[in-house]
């Protein structure tokens, strides 16, 4: 069984589908990403899966627990940052922290001071004179610090500068080399595809296409630009061509790769002078689903 | 229930009592320290038998049994008997009070701002932070029934005994309790805070008018008020505790209804779902004169009736005002010596004073937006617009000397309206009105003023409400405790005559406005060369 296995699960709020049917499951050791823009259901899927919403119909198991109903024997192996981290404003960091610890019952106090340096929080502060950023900072620190099997985290960097966004990467990968189990629900794209093996996307609480990035791309085609001294006649009409731009000896088209060889054996002849083939950017295939 | 359900309750007491340690002791010390300081005093202001039954015919018409209840042990109207008469009642309702801030700020507050969410995703119960919150309130009321027993023995009055001391402590701890529990509940029904805060207290005030009206006209409805379950223990009396069981038993089920609805709801949702209206553009938002108003819309309204029925409550009081001062040396000590007006129309200044300095407060609250904005924020996002400083210092002056005019008038109504219903001869209208307005240059003296903090020292907004609270202490609370009449005059209050006994000086009047306007300049080119916050 995956680490975390969700199956049709639907959640609505009065009339609101947030949730529909939806399918995920997360393998141990892998980063797996989750895109979609606001409001497509994200952080309703992750609520379910640490069961603090209950699912209407449709179940969710994390460490083969059900969700709702074992949801403390889940939360003792998960670490989990919100996307909008809200914190005691009469507490210091530093309290929230060891708080957060005590009740997971206990943390490795070098890798917290690690962490606050890396971080460069300062632990001493009262939370109500921390920015958005120094509030996630807080949260971050808490769940890296903690020994957990299951790392979710929620738009992790959205309040953090570029310098912060790449600590955090380096995190998550040291995480990964642990084999620890990484849920990332982002949208921004350049982060999960630098991170991710794994990759789900959403859209209005349906996941709309899930697989490895290379699975995905493999959906999509490849881009690719060609040119020619000879004109090709019937370049437009060759299968697992699409988005066809042609004029005189200047091509550009998406290639279904199942025709990748088939096509090459067919402008052979028409004497190349330039092939350019990119693989699509995990952009274009999140944007094929808004189009 | 899962014992899952309550997994590190433990943990979540102490973190509760960290990190409102601060409130939780200023609320008990308040509570204590108010009740040590009333003690003695009522005890000097009726010291003999012939004092205390002479005001006991006073507390026997409605309007008193109404606000009191009938009290105990009348025939044997011992201090003890007089004491629990008179604060029993309202001290449970202080402590109501203490327990709905409390425990709506622990539950629905928490997870409204979304920390509670935070806890959730730890391994926490799902109704181990409901549990914490209610083992809280159990310690602190415990604690304070230990304190005020103690401390009653420490201010010593003869006739309050211990044992009824304890039976008074408890009687108050659980009243505490009983709405702590009660207001468990409303935090599982409603999604913000707000509501369950509003619901909560609408039931403090609704089991209370129970009490009033039950005790004039029905048991039945007398006996569905936990404020008589507390009552009827009849403290420093008979001292029994089968009514208090009631408390107990009552608090017990509302834990139990808490927990089972806690246990079943998601994170951020209400068991009563909240529909969303549909988003209507409102005309009246082109200019920020209109976004203030609509920014004060629930402020108005709140204060706006609560000033109406303040001022319709003490109306009521003039049917037989005669016999209601003539029986507390405390009024007789404010009124003046003039016996060429009716009581009445000597009260009514009293009253006016005391209604004025409230309809002070939410003109104030107002225009000190200017600065209470800025600091959360939100001022920025209006400036950034093509709106100038001259265009929001305008906006907020005139709709908080509006609205000061609108809670005089609104005042002036309800003791109108209340009095004249129950007067054979009413005070005129036009009276009531002028007594009032009479106090509007000096509410535009502390607008001014509040203007100049906010343009020149906006942090220190504070000091307004510190000088409005002077002011009110000084004028109202001066008289009773005898302090120098140049003391008053520290405060514009203190040169407003009483209508229609005293003659207007409008020189001076025209000086306080004078002064207002100068404040209200100053505060103008300060904030205009100021820097944003």
């Amino acid at each position: 069984m995956s680490i975390i296995e969700m199956k049709k699960v639907t959640k609505k709020f009065g009339d609101v589908v947030a949730m529909n049917a939806v399918d995920l499951s997360v393998e141990k050791g892998t980063v797996h990403g989750f895109i979609g823009p606001n409001g497509a259901g994200k952080t309703t899927t992750i609520r379910v899966l640490l069961g603090i919403l209950k699912a209407d119909e449709g179940s969710s198991h994390v460490l083969g627990k059900e969700s709702w109903i074992e949801a403390v024997d889940i939360h003792k192996s998960i670490a989990y940052v919100p996307g909008d981290v809200a914190l005691w404003p009469n507490l210091t960091g530093g309290e929230v922290v060891d708080f957060f610890a005590h009740l997971k019952g206990g943390i490795d106090n070098d890798k917290k001071t690690a962490l606050y340096k890396a971080f460069d929080l300062d632990p001493s502060k009262k939370c109500r004179t921390y920015s958005k950023g120094n509030k996630q900072k807080v949260a971050l620190v808490a769940a890296l610090a903690s020994d957990a099997d299951i790392y979710i985290f929620d738009e992790p960097t959205s309040g953090l500068d570029p310098l912060m966004e790449s600590v955090f990467q380096e995190h998550v990968k040291a995480l990964k080399e642990n084999n620890k189990t990484i849920l990332l629900s982002s949208h921004i794209l350049s982060e999960v595809e630098k991170l991710c093996d794994v990759i789900s996307i959403i859209r209005e609480g349906e996941i709309v296409e899930t697989g490895t990035l290379d699975d995905l791309r493999y959906l999509t085609g490849i881009q690719i630009n060609l040119e020619t001294k000879k004109a090709i006649p019937d370049l437009k009409s060759q299968k697992g061509v699409t988005d066809y731009n042609g004029s005189d000896t200047h091509y550009s088209f998406l290639l279904d790769p199942n025709y990748y060889s088939q096509l090459i054996k067919h402008i052979a002849k028409y004497d190349v002078v330039k092939l350019e083939s990119t693989p699509p950017k995990l952009e274009d295939l999140f944007m094929r689903h808004y189009e | 229930m899962r014992k899952q359900y309550f997994y590190n309750v433990w943990k979540m007491v102490i973190f509760t009592f960290k990190k409102d340690k601060f409130k939780i002791v200023a609320w008990v010390l308040a509570l204590i320290l108010f009740d040590m300081y009333a003690l003695p005093y009522l005890d000097e202001m009726y010291p003999t038998q012939e004092a205390r039954d002479s005001f006991l015919t006073v507390l026997q018409n409605p309007a008193m049994i109404a606000m009191f209840g009938t009290g105990y042990g009348l025939d044997n109207y011992t201090y003890g008997a007089f004491y629990a008469h008179m604060m029993y009642v309202w001290l449970g309702l202080f402590n109501g009070i203490m327990a709905i801030m409390i425990v709506s700020k622990h539950l629905r507050a928490e997870e409204e701002e979304g920390r509670y969410e935070m806890i959730r995703s730890l391994p926490v119960g799902r109704n181990a932070s409901l549990l914490a919150s209610m083992i809280v309130m159990i310690i602190t009321f415990t604690l304070f029934a230990g304190i005020k027993i103690i401390s009653y023995q420490i201010v010593s009055v003869d006739s309050i005994t211990l044992i009824g001391t304890i039976n008074f402590s408890i009687g108050l701890a659980l009243i505490g309790l009983f709405f702590s529990m009660l207001t468990a509940v409303i935090a599982q029904l409603f999604q913000s805070n707000r509501n369950v805060m509003g619901v909560s207290f609408a039931a403090l005030i609704g089991f209370y008018l129970l009490f009033s009206i039950g005790i004039l006209s029905s048991d039945i409805i007398l006996w569905l008020s936990p404020f008589q379950w507390m009552i009827h223990s009849q403290a420093f009396v008979n001292n029994s505790y089968w009514s208090l069981s009631f408390l107990g038993i009552g608090s017990i089920g509302l834990v139990f209804v808490a927990l089972i609805l806690s246990s079943k709801r998601d994170l951020d949702a209400g068991i009563i779902s909240q529909k969303s209206k549909p988003h209507t553009p409102k005309n009246y938002i082109k200019r920020p004169f209109g976004f203030f108003v609509l920014l004060s819309k629930s402020l108005l309204i709140w204060w706006g009736v609560s000033l109406l029925v303040l001022g319709a409550t003490y109306g009521s009081i003039f049917g037989d005002i005669e016999s209601f001062v003539s029986g507390n040396d405390m009024l007789n000590a404010l009124l003046p010596d003039d016996t060429n007006y009716p009581t009445a129309v000597l009260f009514m200044n009293l009253i006016v004073t005391v209604m004025a300095i409230v309809s002070t407060v939410p003109a104030m609250l107002i225009l000190n937006k200017i600065s209470t904005e800025e600091q959360k924020g939100r001022m920025e996002l209006i400036k950034s617009h093509a709106v100038s400083k001259k265009e929001v210092m305008i906006s907020y002056l005139s709709l908080s000397s509006i609205t000061a005019i609108l809670m005089l008038f609104l005042s002036s109504l309800g003791l109108y309206m209340a009095s004249s219903a129950v007067m054979e001869n009413p005070i005129r209208l036009t009276i009531i009105i002028k007594a009032h307005f009479i106090y509007l240059p000096s509410i535009l003296f502390f607008l001014g003023l509040s203007l100049m903090v906010s343009g020149c020292l906006p942090k220190k907004i504070w000091m307004t409400w510190l000088y409005l609270a002077f002011a009110f202490f000084v004028t109202y609370m001066g008289q009773i405790i005898g302090l120098d009449e140049l003391i008053r005059k520290l405060s514009p209050f203190g040169f407003v005559p009483s209508i229609p006994i005293d003659p207007v000086n409008w020189g001076i009047q025209s000086l306080i406005l004078l002064l207002a306007i100068v404040f209200g300049f100053i505060g103008f080119r300060g904030y205009q060369n100021r820097d944003a916050l």
